[in-house]
């Protein structure tokens, strides 16, 4: 975590609340990523997204960066109210998806479903990892941590995190090149 | 070599992560190429699909209001916990409990009854679960606009009221909610364009939660102004009636709030 997040993770906790909309407007993206690669469902990650930040406003101020980079803390809360929300809904693991919102450039509806079947495919893919796997995939690429993050979300070491990454890729091609 | 494949692999994939192409990432060993080349790819194609998906700007923004006003609320009022008002206006609530409720109790008059319910009462739920449902059904956008300023306006007075009773957290909530309806009103029914609006409530801050009550107030009048220029004719006298509501209970609400804070 550099000096500048220490900061403004510190003047958020002390009630700061333009330190408190930076990390909301540099994290919320990638928490819904995170939650949707999951969930598959954009009113669901969005809801949920939305609980992670409710649930960091209430617990700032207990956070302490010397034990684990914001990053990693933020996506411990995420990870868990995911766990829940899927406990609570009694489901299993969703491969279906309804429409998602996509950054592209020129909204032609064609390109669009193109685009959502590659993204469905790579979904269903990473979710047919194994659970170590898909976590570090989900993570790293998902939620953009670094591999030091990744390893302090999960409480693994570094290490065993690139070994995940590493094996969690070459499972993942193989799985893409299979036909659907 | 095998045993360093990780760690490799993990340099190249922050320099992808960084931004580099796969074909800016060589390799001076041909055998690595091999071996590594083709999982950057896959990597490649993983990290471009899943950087796609956004929320919807619409939404973030929105939650971004919802967040500051329960940030505020915290700094008014730190002893009461947040969350409790924050789950009713959740979507996957909002549509379990129009379905579920307003079919069920429409025919004992409990729908009527919620009518006047406040946030802290039994029936508020209903009564919110009701307008969805009425929101819902209405097809015409005229009859639509209509619905969504008398909705806003009772959200109003509940403001003001719940401010009165003391009720810091709860009162600020519903000033976001206000502001919200009233943003998605204008720019999404009304035909203001987004643009041209003087509601731009990120990064709103102040020096405490009177003045940031005053800006949104200012905001959600402006964005109004202008909806009387883009909306129908037979819509004007209503959206004139909603500017002066707003005027009054904001104006209410903190003073009670400014009274309620410093005692």
């Amino acid at each position: 975590m550099s000096l500048e997040e220490k900061e403004l993770v510190a003047r958020a906790a002390r009630g700061d609340a333009d330190a408190f909309a930076e990390l909301y407007e540099s994290n919320f993206d990638r928490v819904y990523r995170y939650l949707y690669v999951r969930l598959g469902n954009e009113a669901e990650s969005e809801d949920l997204a939305q609980e992670v930040f409710a649930k960091v406003l209430e617990v700032i101020g207990s956070y302490q960066w010397r034990d684990v980079p914001f990053a990693s803390w933020l996506f411990r809360i995420a990870h868990n109210k995911m766990i829940d929300h899927i406990r609570r809904e009694k489901r299993i693991e969703r491969v279906d998806s309804e429409e998602t919102v996509l950054s592209l450039d020129e909204p032609d509806p064609a390109d669009i479903a193109e685009h959502n079947l590659q993204l469905e495919k790579v979904r269903h893919n990473i979710a047919r990892l194994s659970p170590a796997q898909r976590e570090v995939i989900w993570l790293r690429f998902g939620a953009g941590l670094s591999t030091t993050e990744v390893a302090n979300a999960l409480g693994k070491s570094t290490g065993t995190v690139k070994a995940l990454q590493y094996n969690g890729i070459v499972a993942l091609r193989k799985l893409m090149e299979q036909p659907a | 070599m095998s045993e360093r494949l990780p760690d490799l692999f993990d340099e190249y994939v922050e320099r992808l992560l960084a931004g580099e192409n796969v074909e800016d990432c060589t390799f001076d060993d041909p055998e690595l190429a091999e071996l590594l080349g083709p999982l950057l790819s896959t990597t490649a194609e993983v990290v471009d699909q899943l950087d796609s998906v956004r929320p919807s700007p619409a939404f973030k923004r929105t939650a971004a209001v919802r967040m500051r006003n329960m940030f505020y609320a915290r700094q008014a009022k730190r002893d009461v916990r947040p969350g409790v008002l924050f789950m009713w206006w959740q979507r996957r609530w909002a549509t379990a409990m129009a379905t579920a409720l307003v079919f069920c109790l429409a025919g004992i008059g409990i729908v009527a009854a919620s009518v006047n319910a406040l946030p802290s009462g039994f029936f508020y739920p209903v009564k919110t679960a009701t307008e969805q449902m009425q929101l819902t059904l209405t097809t015409s956008d005229v009859e639509r606009a209509q619905l969504q300023l008398q909705f806003t306006e009772r959200r109003l007075v509940e403001m003001s009221e719940m401010a009165e009773r003391g009720d810091v957290e709860t009162a600020i909530y519903l000033a976001a909610e206000v502001n919200t309806m009233i943003g998605q009103m204008c720019i999404g029914g009304l035909g203001v364009p987004a643009s041209d609006s003087a509601w731009t409530p990120e990064g709103r801050t102040g020096p405490d939660v009177a003045t940031i009550l005053a800006q949104d107030r200012e905001g959600a009048m402006g964005l109004l102004e202008c909806a009387l220029d883009t909306a129908p004719l037979e819509l004007q006298p209503e959206i004139q009636h909603l500017m002066g509501q707003l005027a009054r209970e904001f104006d209410a609400t903190i003073m009670a709030l400014e009274a309620s804070t410093s005692s």
